[in-house]
């Protein structure tokens, strides 16, 4: 029917737009079906965030500044965590689940599809939960921060890039699978690591450990240089943070591309084939 | 362009890692691993023509599932060419993977948690169709495969043979010129079989669709192909229709048998399979022996009350194939 | 010679759980790495904070996450014992089933407990050194310690037998966790918190969870060790009475729609 040498460059972007919609659309009408468990995960969130917001309250009370922290800069990290953590969630549900994906040989089906298989596999999930992370982090912003254009767009830009490192991140140690064998585990304590310490001041950290934290798990990268930016606008620390994130992208690209040759050699470790 | 498969001297050798058992082997293992070499596929070579129906049989581990991975590129080969419609599968993948449609039993196509109809969206996006021709494609196969009644039942409420012929239908969306099946019948029951075969041979007949399946099951292979490759130890024991398959090798015949007393006989040729009282079931093989002198000789010292004369089965005359392969 | 290779076999279990040990305490050891940095931070402008020393902070910590994250998994045990029906087998003996549902959740707690504690005993040795006058605070300490566990199982079974009603019990247990971290004192001593809501929270049974077993150990006194004891008692009792009552409804209602 159709040919892929016919298209030009602007149908492709197009039609990919179509496509990214139309996972949207069905993944959240069977996220509608789940109804329940959706309320039940949204709920968990706003209980858990709120207890937070008491606890820093109350801390800050009591104790004035902490490094340079306010109440107001913590739900700045919190913000951008939640609203990075939902973008992450709906418009790439299945960067959680790659390991799973990749052992299972589930993969399979994406190499035989007409579309790039990294961007194929994350985007073909979506975890409607994720809105509500979304929707909270925007409303904890407009209460919390100063608004302006200028703040707005910082924030959304933040948010965004948060949800770039974060799903960065989840490719990478998710693309140990296929050289080790499952890292599942792995992945998910990566995940759960940078977005705990996203929600603490960065300052608190210092001495070797801060080495891990601009690497390994970038913190540092994702919320407090951010944060730094936001209080202070500074082009350089801003210049930075996005080259990071790039950088951090394209290694994760880089790792899954190569991962998928060793995939395709069939030199899997123990994985069914 | 007739010929839309060309293999020639296909090579794909795994290595793994030996497992030893022991403490100190273990520890070892860690650091000079040792690795087993496994041929899956032994310089294979052959042609399909397009509209064929064609089975790759073996038995599991013959390097069949490597054999179409390899085909669809998503397996590269060691050696060898593979030409599918022209292109190199491996290389030009996402190329091939406009004109050819696959079903993996086991893998999925389909949304787990949406109703086929979304799927068949879907993938009417992914491969970029033409929405009014998607739709019109889909209502097609709807028809095709009678589909309508699930097509907004989410697919884990499927039962397997309902979900297959919904995965088959939505690798047919695109209209695909070689579809590439891989046990596609495995799990279902005897009618639920039926009905997939007959509609594989439809979609042949009416598309002129070029159909490569592979299976263990000889139902598949009597009742839609014409043609059979059967492959045993990565190699390719046989390549010839199935009519030639079904006559090369009656040379046995099986004689199931009603008598008045116990079966009594010792003749060359003769092998008593089972036997109780009154019944018996005997394999006769023609090379050595002629049928008429098997019966006679049975008449001369008992009374035939009943007699079924057939071939041996499919199944076994492919085991038969296999076992030759011994060389 | 047999026994040597059933030596060799357990420890090559034991080290194929390894990682799953070690992803696990991962996370504890990051929770007390965070919490550390956090108070080591605060301190630095101050020696004390509500009448507490960074020492005594820190281990106060300690104690109180070592009893928060030992759960047992009792909740979800009963949850799918009501669901898929073997809990028939405790409602001919309501009494006991409890008794032994808590038996058993303690011994899971008590065992969870330790090497929670075991790496927040390091942190905080490693941070800011041994705690005074824990000797004579720790046999009342430990006591209360365990009875902070013993009241987190009660809540869990009180919690899980809310399954015979409601198909979530999920939404009870989370909401119960973030009480027990706002009101319970569990990331800071309540004596942080202003005034009239200390006032309140202090007797709250939540408080009885982490606030005052840990007070008894790092700040110990005869008055407080008493407080600490006086509602460790009366919560218990309410709880345990609370789910024996549960329990009996439930199996009336069991009775009445068949099973």
């Amino acid at each position: 029917m159709c040919r892929v040498d016919d298209i030009n460059s602007m149908q492709r972007i197009g039609r990919a737009l179509r496509l990214f919609c139309r996972y949207q659309a069905t993944n959240l009408s069977s996220g509608m079906e789940y109804r329940g468990a959706f309320l039940t995960q949204v709920f968990a969130m706003i209980v858990n965030n709120s207890a937070f917001i008491i606890f820093w309250l109350i801390l800050f009370e009591r104790v004035g500044t902490i490094e340079g922290y306010d109440f107001s800069a913590v739900m700045f990290l919190w913000a951008i965590t939640a609203v990075g953590f939902g973008i992450a969630a709906v418009f790439f549900g299945n960067s959680t689940y790659l390991s799973r994906i990749i052992y299972n040989g589930e993969l399979d089906v994406y190499l035989l599809q007409p579309k790039p298989v990294m961007l194929n596999v994350l985007m073909s999930r979506s975890q409607v939960s994720g809105w509500g992370d979304m929707t909270y982090g925007i409303i904890l912003f407009l209460a919390t921060q100063p608004i302006s254009v200028g703040s707005m767009l910082l924030f959304v830009l933040f948010s965004l890039l948060f949800s770039l490192v974060l799903v960065s991140l989840r490719v990478l140690y998710h693309s140990v699978t296929f050289f080790l064998g499952n890292a599942e585990e792995l992945a998910a304590r990566g995940s759960d690591m940078i977005i705990s310490f996203a929600l603490y001041p960065g300052t608190l950290f210092k001495g070797p450990v801060l080495m891990v934290l601009h690497s390994l798990i970038p913190a540092a990268f994702a919320a407090w240089i951010p944060y730094e930016i936001f209080s202070k606008f500074d082009l350089t620390k801003l210049a930075l943070v996005i080259c990071f994130d790039i950088l951090l992208a394209a290694a994760a690209l880089g790792v899954f591309r190569l991962g998928l040759r060793f995939y395709e050699s069939g030199n899997r470790m123990g994985v069914r084939l | 362009m007739n010929c839309v498969l060309e293999v020639r001297n296909l090579e794909k050798t795994f290595r793994t890692k030996i497992k030893s058992s022991g403490l100190a082997a273990s520890a070892k293992g860690l650091f000079s691993p040792s690795y087993k070499s496994v041929v899956a596929v032994d310089r294979i070579s052959f042609d399909v023509a397009r509209g064929e129906i064609i089975a790759f049989i073996g038995p599991n581990g013959a390097g069949k599932s490597t054999t179409i991975k390899m085909l669809t590129g998503i397996l590269h080969p060691d050696a060898g060419d593979i030409s599918v419609l022209g292109l190199n599968p491996h290389k030009q993948r996402r190329q091939l993977s406009y004109r050819i449609g696959t079903v993996f039993g086991q893998k999925s196509q389909l949304w787990f948690h949406l109703p086929p109809l979304d799927s068949f969206n879907l993938l009417g996006d992914i491969y970029d169709l033409d929405r009014t021709k998607a739709r019109k494609r889909i209502a097609f196969l709807t028809e095709v495969f009678q589909i309508g009644e699930y097509l907004k039942v989410p697919v884990r409420k499927l039962s397997l043979g309902e979900r297959i012929r919904c995965e088959i239908a939505a690798s047919l969306i695109h209209e695909p010129e070689i579809l590439f099946l891989d046990e596609p019948t495995i799990g279902l029951d005897v009618i639920v079989k039926a009905r997939i075969r007959k509609l594989i041979k439809t979609i042949n007949a009416e598309d002129q669709t070029t159909i490569f399946l592979t299976s263990h099951d000889t139902g598949d292979i009597g009742n839609i192909c014409r043609r059979a490759i059967v492959i045993n130890h990565g190699r390719i024991v046989w390549d010839d229709t199935v009519n030639r398959m079904k006559y090369s090798f009656f040379r046995k015949k099986k004689l199931a048998l009603r008598l008045a007393s116990p079966l009594k006989i010792d003749m060359p040729g003769v092998e008593i399979i089972k036997t109780k009282n009154s019944s018996a079931s005997v394999e006769v093989d023609l090379d050595e022996t002629d049928l008429s002198d098997v019966i006679s000789a049975i008449m001369k010292s008992n009374q035939i009350r009943d007699m079924n004369i057939s071939n041996p089965p499919l199944e076994e005359v492919i085991s038969m194939i296999y076992s030759q392969d011994k060389t | 010679m047999k026994y040597a290779r059933i030596f060799t076999i357990s420890i090559r279990e034991q080290l194929a759980y390894l990682p799953a040990m070690f992803v696990r305490n991962l996370f504890f050891i990051v929770l007390f790495f965070i919490f550390y940095s956090l108070w080591t931070a605060i301190y630095q402008s101050r020696t004390t904070l509500e009448g507490f020393t960074i020492v005594q902070m820190i281990w106060y910590l300690t104690f109180a996450e070592s009893i928060e994250l030992a759960r047992s998994g009792v909740m979800t045990q009963i949850q799918d014992e009501v669901k898929d029906g073997t809990v028939v087998y405790g409602l001919v003996r309501p009494f006991s089933y409890i008794i032994f549902k808590i038996s058993r959740a303690m011994g899971e707690s008590i065992i969870r407990c330790l090497p929670v504690f075991g790496i927040g005993f390091v942190f905080a040795y490693m941070s800011v050194g041994p705690l005074d006058g824990y000797l004579t605070a720790l046999p009342f300490g430990l006591l209360l310690l365990i009875g902070g566990l013993l009241l987190n199982v009660l809540w869990q079974v009180n919690i899980g037998l809310l399954s015979f009603w409601f198909e979530e019990i999920g939404p009870f247990f989370w909401i119960l966790t973030k009480l027990v971290f706002i009101m319970g004192g569990l990331f800071f001593p309540i004596d942080l918190y202003p005034g009239w809501l200390a006032g309140i929270v202090r007797y709250l049974p939540f408080a009885f969870s982490a606030y005052w077993p840990a007070k008894t150990l790092v700040q110990f006194n005869h008055g407080v060790f008493l407080t600490g004891l006086q509602g460790l008692l009366i919560y218990a009792t309410l709880l345990f009475s609370c789910s024996a009552a549960l329990f009996t409804i439930a199996r009336k209602r069991v009775h009445v729609q068949g099973g």
